[in-house]
């Protein structure tokens, strides 16, 4: 009802506009410290409205449903300053293909079933290792969006959301191990018990903190970190990036920019990662898409505004928050794998770093393709066994080099993190570490 | 809106409630190589309901108003999924009170047109530099209202007008990218951002200056902070550990916190100041109704307090501090910083230098992130021979252990600064960005890490 009552005003008085709308519900449990903190539920909703008048685009949101007289005057406001913008909206009659976004039992867990998972993870945490002090938190969302323009589109999306993360902290004189693991879905399809597992595994190395010199060895990210080594590539085939020329990958495509064997594909169809669905932020189809293609870059991640800005065809990348216009964002992110497990490449490994967690990655040059990050929790390998847990030190380089002649190897066995990543682990040779001392 | 509140209140069914209410307007305007790339207008308002049931706390966020005691059941419906062991808050100041803290020609009152103008003459104007062929220039304002009561009595609105202005050249030759930024904004007028051409032009040449920089060559240095990268650390560091929402859980770690252990020499002196004006950090009455006050956290390097919301401070039987704030109406009240910074010393900054044989001085921040082992970029810095600023340098990333670092400062400058917040703000518990402040004067730690190619 609102929709159409903000797209009749707006078509009223701009050229063409389009109204993005959503709602959701999440339900929240967080223990802290070992006891249930908090239960919450948040209901929110808003709309936004994009209004193209003039040849020029302005945008304006809010939650307030009453009000879309100040909806539609606000983004014909911001379109009299806004940037030009002469591309056509999508009109809805392309093929839309069936990507699975709900799921029903998700929808229904509640909040007593959510507690009682939370409890079994501390029991199982703490009998373990009754000196880890846990949080536990266990999210779940159900919502709609809908998106409709003054070109015909009107397509709605059913959405929901799991997620289950524990993370343990354990503090002696001068140090505080912190240590966590998760994962989320658009429905329950992973046993958090056996997250809570692999916590405890990945944990037992932390009693034993051993020195590493600063200087060269190789460094094994895990597929959880293969994000962080990810995010400086991801920002650099950002089409926003590369209409200014401002990323080190403007320009090149069709060229190789990392090793052959290294493949990254980009899938809003693949239900493995809740970024699925069927259409992006605009309405144009999602596709799987090779953007890095054995080692050659294949396409860059395009919207709209910015496909009509590099004069192409949007690539169905338009991610929204609905307090900005849409922007090209990845969905679902899958590296191919490679040929030997992780733990032969581990066992490989004459001097190395087992990266499992890595901080501030983003805040270097990320657009020229930086990366420089300190290793939060990292393994050391010696002659292919672990020795030890690694505390303060630093890599960092350039991605296109550590993925392309600096590349050892790629595992065989993957596995999903963040919700939307499926990584194998990656192994860089010759890394240089700054350490302490 | 307050009586309409405390009437759903004034028969809820449990032991403590409390409701917020927050209107909110901003106006965001982004800039890249080609020019204005997006211009938006946001409105938002909803309200964010907590009630403690049985030691337990269930909380409702929403957007529907009229529906406050619908939501309000909600809450006392989560807080009974499981009773608690929470005996409820020791008991605090009531407040009642409106502030509408004033500036001179708030952001939200000035036309659009004029602030597309006066960025884009800014954006343009680092554009017209050859080295440099795009940016990432960002500028928002906005409008908070803020309404808190509770089932105590208190009842608050606070009214704060936010501007913030981040100008960001991204020089370019030969595949290299750097970045440098010029921060503007707190909660001051809108004029505070106009006439700053000349300041414009020189972070042009400055931000082409780093192609020109060499790498820095990794390893450890004694390291002179500029008062920016001194505030991150005394935030991201030092302030993040002193937050006491995981001490007062913790036995350990509170074992580690103890008030009167020694953390530092006696130069060091931190302290969190909600009552700092004209700054992102200045924090009237908090998310829980308390009044913002300034505290010292560290006093002459001995731990004097930490940081704290009603329930850490009733777990830790001390004084609440003010520190309860939430992102917005979504979120619950966290404990979280105002305006953190380390007092000035008595040297300056030149003997400051003059006192180093060899050793990099770091200056700005391009991000951070804190915890025990901390981690900060600066935007560029100059290696110190035998007292004197040499060779200018980049791709400095700083990193250290806290406690070692604490005990490292062996000077701190008398030059204190607290630098513009611009666009940023301080992330945790998925509530980013929070708007806060942190500054300092220059000071000199030993043995810091520097990572490098």
């Amino acid at each position: 009802m609102v929709v159409e009552e903000i797209l009749e005003r707006a078509g009223r008085k701009a050229d063409k506009a389009e109204v993005i709308f959503s709602e959701y519900e999440t339900t929240s449990v967080k223990f802290k410290a070992g006891e249930l903190h908090q239960a919450a539920v948040i209901d929110g909703r808003g709309a936004g409205l994009r209004a193209f008048a003039g040849g020029r685009v302005g945008y304006a949101s809010t939650t307030d449903l009453g009000d879309a007289n100040d909806l539609v005057e606000g983004a014909l406001a911001a379109a009299k300053f806004g940037p030009k913008a002469e591309y056509e909206l999508p009109d809805g009659t392309a093929e839309y293909g069936d990507v699975k976004t709900f799921d029903a039992a998700a929808a229904k867990i509640s909040p007593e079933a959510m507690v009682a998972l939370g409890e079994q993870a501390l029991e199982m945490i703490m009998s373990a290792d009754g000196r880890y002090v846990v949080d536990v938190e266990v999210d779940r969302t159900v919502g709609r969006t809908r998106i409709a323009n003054t070109a015909g589109l009107d397509r709605s999306q059913d959405r929901t959301g799991y997620d289950f993360a524990a993370i343990v902290r354990r503090t002696a004189e001068d140090d505080i191990f912190y240590h966590y693991d998760y994962d989320a879905s658009i429905s329950r399809d992973f046993d958090e018990m056996a997250i809570v597992r692999r916590l405890l595994e990945t944990g037992k190395w932390a009693d034993d903190i051993v020195d590493v010199p600063t200087g060269k060895m190789d460094l094994i990210f895990d597929p959880a970190e293969v994000p962080t080594l990810l995010f400086p590539v991801i920002t650099c085939v950002n089409g926003a990036y590369v209409v200014d020329d401002s990323s080190a990958l403007a320009g090149r495509l069709g060229e190789e920019v990392a090793d052959p064997r290294f493949t990254m594909i980009d899938d809003a169809t693949d239900g493995f990662g809740f970024m699925a669905g069927s259409f992006d932020g605009e309405g144009t189809p999602a596709r799987r898409m090779a953007v890095i293609e054995k080692g050659v870059l294949k396409s860059y991640l395009t919207d709209l505004a910015t496909a009509w800005r590099l004069g192409t065809a949007s690539t169905g990348h338009a991610r929204r928050a609905l307090t900005q216009p849409p922007s090209p964002g990845a969905s679902n992110v899958i590296v191919e794998p490679g040929e030997k497990t992780s733990a032969q490449l581990i066992a490989d490994t004459k001097k190395g770093l087992l990266v499992l967690h890595a901080a501030g990655g983003s805040m270097g040059n990320v657009r020229s393709g930086e990366l420089s990050a300190a290793a939060a929790y990292a393994l050391k390998i010696d002659n292919g066994e672990i020795v030890g847990r690694v505390k303060d030190c630093i890599f960092g380089g350039n991605v296109f080099e550590m993925l392309g002649r600096r590349l050892r190897a790629i595992s065989s066995d993957t596995r999903r993190s963040a919700g939307r990543y499926m990584a194998p682990t990656v192994v860089v040779a010759d890394q240089t570490i700054t350490a302490k001392g | 809106m307050k009586s309409y509140l405390q009437n759903v209140l004034a028969n809820a069914p449990c032991d403590y409630a409390e409701f917020r209410y927050q209107e909110f307007t901003s106006t965001l305007l982004v800039f890249d190589g080609d020019g204005l790339k997006d211009v938006a207008l946001n409105s938002a308002r909803g309200g964010f309901v907590r009630a403690l049931v049985n030691g337990q706390f269930g909380v409702a966020s929403f957007e529907d108003l009229d529906r406050a005691a619908e939501y309000l059941e909600k809450a006392v419906s989560l807080a009974e999924v499981k009773a608690g062991s929470f005996g409820g808050f020791a008991p605090a100041e009531v407040n009642v009170d409106d502030v509408e803290i004033d500036v001179p020609r708030p952001a939200h009152r000035v036309d659009l047109d004029e602030k597309v103008a006066v960025v884009s003459k800014y954006n343009d104007i680092l554009l017209g530099h050859d080295r440099i062929p795009s940016t990432d220039t960002r500028y928002r304002d906005s409008y908070d209202y803020r309404v808190f009561i509770n089932t105590e009595g208190t009842a608050v609105s606070v009214k704060t007008p936010r501007l913030g202005l981040s100008l960001r050249p991204l020089a370019s030759e030969g595949g290299v990218v750097q970045m440098a930024v010029n921060n503007y904004g707190g909660i001051i007028g809108f004029d505070h951002v106009l006439g700053r051409e000349a300041e414009v032009e020189e972070l042009a040449v400055r931000a082409a200056s780093l192609l020109d920089a060499e790498p820095v060559i990794g390893g450890t240095y004694d390291v002179i902070a500029d008062p920016v990268l001194t505030g991150i650390f005394a935030h991201e560091a030092f302030g993040h550990t002193a937050e006491a929402d995981d001490a007062a859980r913790d036995e350990k770690l509170r074992e580690i916190m103890t008030l009167g252990r020694r953390f530092g020499s006696e130069v060091l002196s931190i302290v969190d100041d909600a009552t700092y004006e004209g700054h992102n950090g200045y924090v009237p009455y908090d998310d829980e109704g308390l009044r913002g006050r300034k505290k010292h956290l560290i006093k002459e390097g001995v731990l004097t307090g930490l940081l704290h919301d009603r329930e850490t401070a009733t777990r830790m039987a001390v004084e609440p501090t003010g520190n309860a704030r939430a992102l917005d109406y979504r979120h619950p009240p966290l404990v979280r910083m105002t305006s953190t910074y380390i007092e000035p010393g008595d040297i300056s900054f030149d003997e400051m230098v003059a006192s180093v044989p060899r050793g990099i001085y770091a200056r700005r921040a391009k991000g951070g992130t804190g915890g025990e082992t901390f981690t900060f970029t600066a935007e560029d810095g100059f290696l110190i021979e035998n007292g004197k600023l040499t060779k200018h340098l980049r791709d400095l990333k700083l990193q250290g252990n806290l406690f070692r670092t604490l005990e490292n400062i062996v000077a701190v400058a008398n030059d204190f600064v607290m630098p513009e917040e611009g666009m940023g703000g301080c992330g945790k518990g998925g509530q980013s960005p929070l708007p806060v402040s942190c500054g300092g004067p220059h000071m000199l730690v030993k043995n810091v890490q520097i990572g490098g190619r």
